[in-house]
């Protein structure tokens, strides 16, 4: 896992936003608290999870006979670029996310 | 809707099918979604698709870069030359020859490509013609800027266009099949570590 100091675009922002909770989260669920699109979440939560700022695992599937789902949570890195992001004094928009 | 859910179907499928071996887990990740979603998942298939477009673009760009330089600059350009340095002879021979080498240099480029991705020759060898073809009325209609061009009057190797094309895209098709064969000969009559032993 390589932490590279690059800013995060508001998007990204969002997405860790979306994971502030302790909770595992779905992409969809991610989708819907961030309004993107699977065309941009995918890139974003890849990009964030090379960087170490969100971590992945399968989840076993709440109803039988459906798959295992990929489920999201925010790392110590992440939470802490996101407090730095919350702090700095460059203007962001979190789309309602936090 | 049923229609829409296979169309999704369709999209995911391509989306997820064969990705590049680093994003396998998350092309997962992508389906398992979309079983997930009860409707309107087209949206979501074809989200999922531009981003394995991606993936493969970042994969293949260099692959992609050689087979449309090839296709739409060396291969023109290589004829051409040949024609040049052939001009001296009798017009007939000159068309001979001429055409031969268009019809091997664009069977051996498609043999090549199609040796280091042997799983796609089809697809190779179709695009390789189609690309080179249309680039021909490309150059053409730039160094005729200007003035009208009808398909009427475009000829492909003295036959119409639609003949011509045929033809090229059996030429590539056939040189693809070769390159893809021939590949696959020499990864299996390559020795193995004590096999002689």
């Amino acid at each position: 896992m390589v932490t590279r100091s690059r800013k995060l675009s508001n998007q990204a922002l969002a997405v860790l936003g979306s994971l502030s909770g302790d909770d595992w989260r779905y992409g969809l669920e991610i989708a819907t608290a961030t309004g993107l699109k699977s065309g941009s979440l995918y890139p974003l939560l890849i990009r964030l999870s090379e960087r170490g700022l969100l971590e992945s695992r399968w989840l076993e599937p709440e109803r039988p006979g459906r798959p295992a789902r990929h489920a999201y949570r925010m790392t110590g890195a992440g939470r802490a670029a996101l407090r730095e992001a919350v702090r700095s004094p460059v203007e962001f928009k979190l789309q309602g996310a936090i | 809707m049923a229609r829409a859910s296979l169309f999704g179907r369709w999209l995911i499928d391509l989306a997820t099918t064969n990705p590049p071996p680093s994003r396998d887990q998350w092309a997962q990740a992508m389906r398992a979604e979309f079983e997930a979603l009860e409707g309107g998942c087209t949206g979501w298939a074809l989200g999922c698709l531009a981003t394995s477009v991606g993936w493969r673009l970042r994969a293949n760009w260099r692959f992609l870069l050689a087979f449309f330089a090839v296709s739409t600059f060396f291969l023109q350009w290589i004829s051409l030359l040949f024609f040049l340095l052939i001009c001296w002879l009798p017009h007939d021979t000159v068309r001979a020859f001429g055409y031969a080498t268009n019809w091997g240099a664009l069977a051996v480029a498609s043999g090549c490509f199609a040796a280091a991705r042997p799983r796609h020759w089809p697809a190779i060898g179709i695009g390789m013609a189609l690309v080179s073809q249309f680039s021909i009325v490309g150059w053409f209609a730039y160094f005729h800027f200007g003035q009208p061009i009808s398909i009427r009057h475009l000829h492909i190797m003295d036959a119409n266009v639609d003949v011509g094309i045929g033809a090229e895209l059996g030429y590539s098709l056939i040189g693809a099949m070769i390159g893809q064969s021939l590949a696959g000969v020499f990864r299996r009559g390559a020795p193995k570590s004590g096999a002689l032993a």
